[in-house]
């Protein structure tokens, strides 16, 4: 079986670092924090809108979820939620429900990096 | 310098995607951008309907407007204001078509850089001023200062499409400058020019503002006059006459003013194309020259 995503880092500190560079670390703090609460939510709203077979709420959810983590760098639910964000607008939603499960893991490995990270942003480069 | 700050309004659903760019543009006052953040296109609308903004930041993906759509909507609402688009992705297919619908710009998340986003705000608002000075000024007669034939047709077609569906009334006139040669080739084309403005300003002190007044082209001239029955556009038309019979009577004039006149009326929900209004009220002004003529040759006779 095909690994659902690629072998990319978990997470792209030098994204930790853009957010460093132009709000210092409140910015970086504040963007972490919205990223646990509101990734969770829209993963939950993603799965009750696939019981519902509400597609276009399933690829908003999933659109809203590939941004948030862009801005954290988070790599490998980037490609994830790129994925089901796809599927939901081409009407697949067989696949979702795997994606889904799989963000959901990604998520936790993703926070438990972003723990170890979030203290150690590297110096930022103008 | 203490310029007002530039009112944006962010129209964004995702959290961090709008606390980003309240960080961006709040990270110091010099930014000199004051940010409004709504979730929702609906709500959007509303804030627009209610104060003034000098651009939208808009996504493209919100609860209750996607992709082009959610651009026409905010155009429609508020044609003077200029739209940045927030696309969330490297392809850039659906920006390039926010684009092409009318939005100003572009940006990348993920992409935007504080200057980046700043420099997107200003220049979309000079770009987008530029634009409607470049448009109101294709829609103008140069000489006359009124509308030319191209924004005269856009804007009275609009009426009439309305009209056509509440059946109010409008009337269509249609004015010629007699003897325009004569003036020309006795005169010179300046003076032409000059006879021609001085019916343009006959037209807009006889007219309403809300009216439509505009040059075709050469010596024909058109208005229409909208919400009026037949007595209201009748007394238009005898403002006209008595502004012109005033501007001839004034002294030291070399030569006087002579206009022909046409009028028909459109609505009542009829479905009139401008086109056919337009040969009507030309005939009629026909009939108008042809009967001040015979009147003419009577008195002399």
């Amino acid at each position: 079986m095909m690994p659902l995503v690629s072998d990319s880092a978990i997470g792209d500190a030098a994204a930790l670092a853009r957010l460093h560079r132009w709000g210092g670390p409140p910015l970086v703090q504040q963007m972490a924090r919205l990223f646990s609460s509101v990734v969770p939510e829209r993963i939950a709203e993603a799965r009750l809108a696939l019981g519902a077979a509400d597609l276009v709420t399933v690829e908003r959810c999933a659109h809203s979820i590939h941004s948030s983590t862009a801005q954290l760098g988070a790599l490998r639910m980037r490609e994830l939620s790129f994925r089901a964000e796809r599927l939901a607008a081409a009407g697949d939603g067989d696949s979702i429900p795997m994606l889904l499960d799989a963000l959901e893991r990604e998520f936790a490995s993703f926070a438990s990096w972003l723990e170890h990270t979030i203290d150690h942003v590297p110096e930022a480069k103008a | 310098m203490n310029e007002s700050p530039i009112d944006v309004l962010l129209v964004e659903d995702n959290p961090l995607d709008a606390h980003l760019v309240g960080a961006l543009v709040n990270a110091d006052e010099a930014s000199g951008v004051a940010l409004q953040h709504v979730e929702r296109l609906a709500t959007a609308l509303e804030c627009l309907g209610e104060r003034k903004f000098d651009l939208v930041l808009l996504d493209l993906l919100l609860p209750d407007a996607r992709g082009v759509e959610a651009v026409k909507r905010v155009l429609a609402a508020a044609p003077a204001v200029p739209i940045v688009v927030l696309s969330g992705h490297a392809d850039t297919s659906i920006a390039l078509q926010a684009v092409r619908e009318g939005a100003q710009d572009y940006l990348i998340k993920g992409r935007i850089e504080r200057e980046v986003l700043l420099r997107a705000i200003r220049y979309a608002i000079e770009r987008h001023r530029l634009m409607s000075e470049v448009r109101v000024l294709s829609l103008r007669d140069e000489l006359t200062g009124l509308h030319n034939r191209r924004g005269f047709f856009e804007l009275a077609e609009q009426h009439l499409k309305l009209a056509a569906r509440t059946g109010d009334r409008h009337a269509l006139i249609f004015i010629d400058l007699d003897g325009m040669k004569r003036i020309n080739d006795e005169f010179g084309h300046s003076e032409g020019d000059r006879a021609l403005r001085e019916v343009a300003q006959l037209l807009r002190g006889s007219f309403r503002y809300t009216d439509i007044a505009a040059r075709l082209g050469g010596d024909e001239f058109v208005a229409l006059l909208l919400h009026v029955d037949d007595e209201r556009s009748r007394t238009a038309v005898a403002r006209l006459r008595t502004s012109l019979a005033l501007a001839n009577a004034a002294p030291g004039r070399a030569y006087p003013l002579s206009l022909s006149i046409g009028v028909v009326h459109c609505g009542s929900g009829e479905a009139a194309t401008l086109e056919a209004l337009l040969l009507r009220a030309d005939s009629a002004m026909y009939d108008d020259k042809r009967a001040r003529k015979a009147e003419r040759a009577g008195a002399a006779a």
